[in-house]
């Protein structure tokens, strides 16, 4: 194969290869405006023209500066794969890739025909994907999804085992979330607790996302003007938790009101897990006095506080 | 449901490693195997789904030691001192909750067929902890049955802890391939099943068979002088779980003679958080994993305290009603939860594993050749 200089109107505006979401390159733009395009890109040859496989801001670079032609090394049909091989891992060598990205990639190499065997081994290792079975799948749903998902997604450069989360929700639900994602700026980690909040009660309740969601009136939160955005994404998950894990919640309750009937002396605390699971309550009392000493003595010795530890153990 | 009779049927290719093709247990697979093809390779398909690979039986020899003490779990939880013995690994059942679908590496079934090393490790233990009662298990990363008619490693099993003072075998399944335990004169052999109320059987345990196939088998296996065992594991906080599970209990205790029941476990449904998003993808209509569940000391996602602590005192009374001096125990449980439901607890597992000798010993010391069991000889594993 050898390089030549092709004349930028013969590469046709075709970027079925182009896998990559950057669009500016600085450095790239004073490299070409210096010293020219010093890397020649690959093309494929079509009739009565040229098809990029790389180089694709080197040719928008070239266009603004009013080049002519540009340097390019035409590859044939059967070379292709390997040619691309080559480009991805070019690439992952300037910067790391997105999870948008890959996908892009994987979807090119399965249009060039490339057997699963094939990307497996050659390509997987150097995106640094896992080879499990579901993985050409989730890929396919992340090159189909709108471009606002895409966008989120990159954006905060959503990583596969963070893209879990989303991937099990439907194109209705998928769009809702990114509403309540844009209307208050959630970040991935607060989307995604949000997303699997409202996931789980729709399963467990067999209802859809939009009809937890409806049915939470979480619309109004999400509106409120007084609210700041932080108080705004506490209301949300305290709604949907209280739903969620109704009656973890009711049994912490009923341990704060017996808490509370207890009139603890200002010196003493009593807690517990809130998980429930360590077994007891803790009794911290801080003494700065031999009356707290009293006070504390004379609270544990109270009967009807007896009783309310008692009635404590039965849930802790 | 007829189809599920035999778990084997799922079987539907089997693959021989190069290295093994004249051992033993590669022969008798390959004799017994009827119609399933079979190919004669080093290359296991490693990326295939857990579906497809669960229909693969994997004929290999396992590097490393294959007989091993139970992972159990971390404290405060009580566990059991079992010991595993990693004969088979995987099992053509697909069970929703199944732990095995995040902890095993290979999709595959693999099968070792390094048998006579199993046999050199356990009698190594028991040389070594001659006063000791161990109990050993080959259901925990499988099914102890599901494949025996392929195998027939329940046999050899069966055969060679015939002959031991100091020790005991659970084939643990959910099958009921039973054909050949039937054959032989049965000591220190525990024949257990694990147990759900039919509609979990149905919805969460498939390609298993039903409560009621699985009952006649167990008492097939009574029938035939099997000690029996039964594991309510996982128990599941599902709609009238009361009214469920008491049937289950009851149609036990109608199926076999409680007195012949060598032990009963008890475990809420129990996992890995990981394991969720395995569960979610590969089973998108099971609710199991959304019930209120919190992370416990452990790491491992269970029901709240107060729920279980309900689930087992139902079930546990029931039991009893049927059967007041069958060793009942608790898998991966707090002491205070053996202690609300049972009234005592365990001090560590050393002594859990000494009460099951202890139970044992009381109720079937001379059929099971065992001397009395002393606590001190019960050291805890690490």
């Amino acid at each position: 194969m050898k390089i030549i200089n092709i004349p930028l109107k013969e590469i046709r505006e075709d970027f079925s290869f182009c896998f990559t979401s950057r669009k500016e390159n600085f450095q790239l733009h004073a490299s070409v405006l210096k010293s020219g395009v010093r890397t020649p890109l690959h093309v494929h040859q079509l009739k009565g023209g040229y098809r990029a496989i790389s180089g694709f801001k080197r040719i928008c670079i070239a266009k603004t500066l009013g080049m002519k032609t540009i340097p390019a090394e035409v590859v044939d049909d059967s070379s292709l794969p390997d040619i691309f091989i080559h480009v991805i891992h070019e690439q992952v060598v300037h910067y790391p890739l997105t999870l948008v990205e890959k996908a892009r990639a994987i979807g090119i190499c399965e249009a060039l025909g490339m057997s699963r065997k094939r990307m497996i081994k050659d390509i997987l290792p150097i995106l640094d994907l896992p080879g499990r079975p579901d993985l050409f799948q989730q890929l396919k749903r992340i090159r189909n999804y709108p471009k606002s998902v895409q966008q989120y997604f990159e954006q905060f450069d959503i990583s596969l085992k963070k893209f879990y989360v989303f991937s099990i929700l439907n194109a209705e639900a998928l769009e809702l979330a990114m509403q309540i994602a844009g209307r208050i700026g959630l970040r991935p980690v607060e989307l995604s607790e949000i997303v699997t909040l409202i996931t789980e009660i729709g399963k467990r309740e067999s209802l859809s996302f939009k009809q937890v969601y409806n049915d939470l009136n979480l619309d109004p939160v999400i509106e409120e003007p007084e609210l700041s955005r932080n108080a705004k994404v506490d209301l949300l998950k305290m709604k949907l938790k209280e739903r969620r894990y109704p009656r973890l919640l009711d049994w912490q309750q009923r341990l704060e009101d017996m808490r509370k009937s207890m009139l603890l002396p200002s010196c003493v605390h009593v807690c517990w897990d809130a998980n429930l699971e360590t077994p007891g309550v803790l009794l911290k009392a801080t003494f700065r006095s031999s009356a707290d000493v009293d006070k504390t003595a004379e609270f544990i010795r109270n009967k009807k506080n007896r009783a309310l530890f008692e009635k404590m153990f039965q849930i802790v | 449901m007829a189809k599920y009779i035999h778990m084997i049927s799922r079987i539907q290719e089997i693959i021989i490693h190069p290295d093994i093709v004249e051992s033993e247990l590669a022969k008798r697979v390959l004799s017994n195997r009827c119609e399933i093809p079979f190919k004669i390779t080093s290359t296991v398909p490693e990326t295939i789904p857990l579906r497809t690979g669960k229909k693969i039986l994997y004929v290999t020899d396992m590097p490393g030691r294959l007989v091993k003490p139970c992972p159990a779990t971390g404290l405060p939880y009580l566990c059991c001192q079992y010991t595993v013995i990693h004969s088979c690994l995987q099992c053509p059942a697909d069970c929703t909750y199944c732990v095995l679908q995040n902890y095993l590496d290979m999709p595959v079934i693999s099968l070792n067929v390094r048998l006579p090393d199993i046999i050199n490790e356990i009698n190594g233990l028991l040389r070594n902890q001659p006063r000791r009662f161990f109990r050993f298990g080959t259901g925990e990363l499988g099914d102890s049955l599901a494949l025996d008619p392929l195998t027939g490693l329940s046999k050899d099993f069966i055969l060679f802890f015939k002959k031991q003072r100091n020790a005991i075998i659970e084939l643990k399944t959910k099958s009921v391939h039973i054909e050949r335990l039937l054959e032989i004169d049965p000591a220190n052999t525990v024949v257990s099943w694990s147990v759900n109320p039919e509609p979990v059987i149905r919805t969460e345990e498939l390609h298993t068979p039903s409560l009621k196939m699985r009952l006649d088998a167990a008492r097939q296996c009574q029938e035939a002088g099997y000690l029996l065992g039964f594991h309510f594991d996982p128990i599941l906080h599902i709609n009238h779980w009361e009214l469920l599970y008491r049937e289950v209990v009851d149609q036990i205790f109608s199926s076999v003679d409680a007195n012949r029941v060598a032990w009963i476990s008890l475990g809420s449904l129990r996992f890995p958080p990981a394991l969720k998003q395995v569960i979610q993808s590969r089973f998108p209509g099971t609710r199991i994993i959304y019930e209120e569940m919190i992370r416990g000391l452990d790491g491992k996602m269970r029901y709240l305290k107060p729920l279980r602590t309900a689930l087992y005192q139902h079930i546990y009374q029931r039991i009893r009603s049927f059967a007041p001096d069958v060793f009942i125990y608790f898998c991966m449980e707090l002491p205070q939860i053996w202690e609300r439901i049972t009234g005592k607890h365990p001090m560590n597992n050393a002594e859990l594993d000494y009460w099951f000798a202890e139970s044992l010993w009381r109720r079937f010391g001379p059929e099971l050749n065992m001397d009395e069991p002393r606590l001190p000889d019960y050291p805890l594993v690490k």
